[in-house]
């Protein structure tokens, strides 16, 4: 009875999903519970993982995209100036906490640099028109890909009540999926989760 | 972790973010790794449930499939058993079978021991 309770309880908790076909694979997972990162770049369906975005001709909806990168700037640099005052409190105490925070400085420009940058976009789409905004957005694009260096990713889905994902992932229900706690790589500081958002031009 | 790679990371989540409405019922999370592609290990505890899809136990025609379903029904029952050995019951993975026959998902708890004599 207690123990059905807790089930119960455990079954509410939100969780993420992993379907798999039965075979080694899945079976590995249980010898040894893990998950595996993929390449982004050799992922089959390169759309799928979103690399290529469509893009509206539409200046408020690119507006939106860069807007939403100089947020994301923003947001690095304040993390890195706060580490970066952190370090310089402890010059009297510490010799070297100058010439540490000094790298931190030199970071923080490079942040500067590159809102700068972001913000000079922003201000050159309102003399153009929505195929040139569209161009200047794709061009950003790529170029933040090429400085983008080796990601892997993992794709997990919240809910295990699509019989879609059974059909696509877990080999027509002949398969299994794998319940994993929400909150899984938390503490791992070199993962990041992004949970998608779907729109009509993702 | 050097922060310019939060950075690059925090790209990743510009970019990778969003998908066409088409795909919405993927209800999907992605975690990003910077670095090499690789398998990353978890807690037993992390691993809260299977879920045995809802035709996994059904037998196939043709003996050579067959043979595959019920080696693989039996190599994930075992390594499941494993997996729980020494564990508390209140920490133990659970084991679970999709079914389907009424309006969405339902799941029903298995014994490897059932399932192992009777479908395996």
């Amino acid at each position: 009875m207690a123990e059905s309770a807790v089930r119960d309880w455990y079954s509410w908790r939100p969780s993420l999903y992993k379907f798999r076909s039965l075979g080694p694979k899945a079976t590995a997972i249980l010898e040894r519970p893990h998950l595996f990162f993929a390449p982004i770049k050799v992922m089959s369906d390169r759309t799928e993982v979103g690399a290529d975005i469509s893009i509206a001709e539409d200046k408020d909806a690119i507006r939106g995209h860069l807007e939403e990168y100089l947020a994301v700037l923003r947001e690095s640099r304040e993390f890195e100036h706060q580490l970066y005052m952190k370090q310089m409190l402890k010059r009297e105490e510490d010799m070297l906490a100058p010439f540490r925070a000094s790298r931190r400085f030199f970071r923080l420009r490079e942040f500067d640099g590159k809102i700068e940058h972001a913000n000079g976009l922003i201000g050159r789409l309102s003399g153009m028109s929505g195929k040139e905004a569209k161009e200047l957005l794709t061009q950003f694009y790529e170029s933040l890909r090429r400085g983008l260096r080796e990601a892997a990713v993992c794709c997990l889905t919240k809910t295990p009540e699509s019989p879609k994902m059974w059909d696509e992932y877990a080999d027509g229900h002949r398969g299994v999926c794998f319940q994993f706690e929400d909150r899984i790589f938390k503490r791992d500081k070199t993962i990041q989760r992004v949970d998608v958002s779907y729109t009509t031009d993702g | 972790m050097h922060p310019l790679d939060i950075g690059y990371l925090n790209s990743y989540r510009t970019l990778y973010s969003t998908k066409h409405l088409s795909y919405q019922h993927e209800n999907e999370v992605r975690f990003f790794l910077f670095g090499e592609p690789r398998p990353v290990s978890l807690r037993a505890a992390d691993l809260t449930t299977v879920i045995l899809g809802s035709q996994s136990l059904k037998p196939f025609p043709e003996e050579k499939l067959e043979t595959e379903r019920r080696k693989s029904v039996t190599d994930l029952c075992k390594a499941f058993d494993r997996l729980n050995a020494g564990r508390n019951w209140q920490h133990r993975t659970t084991l679970q079978v999709a079914d389907w026959s009424g309006f969405g998902l339902r799941v029903r708890g298995e014994s490897t021991a059932t399932l192992l004599q009777r479908h395996a």
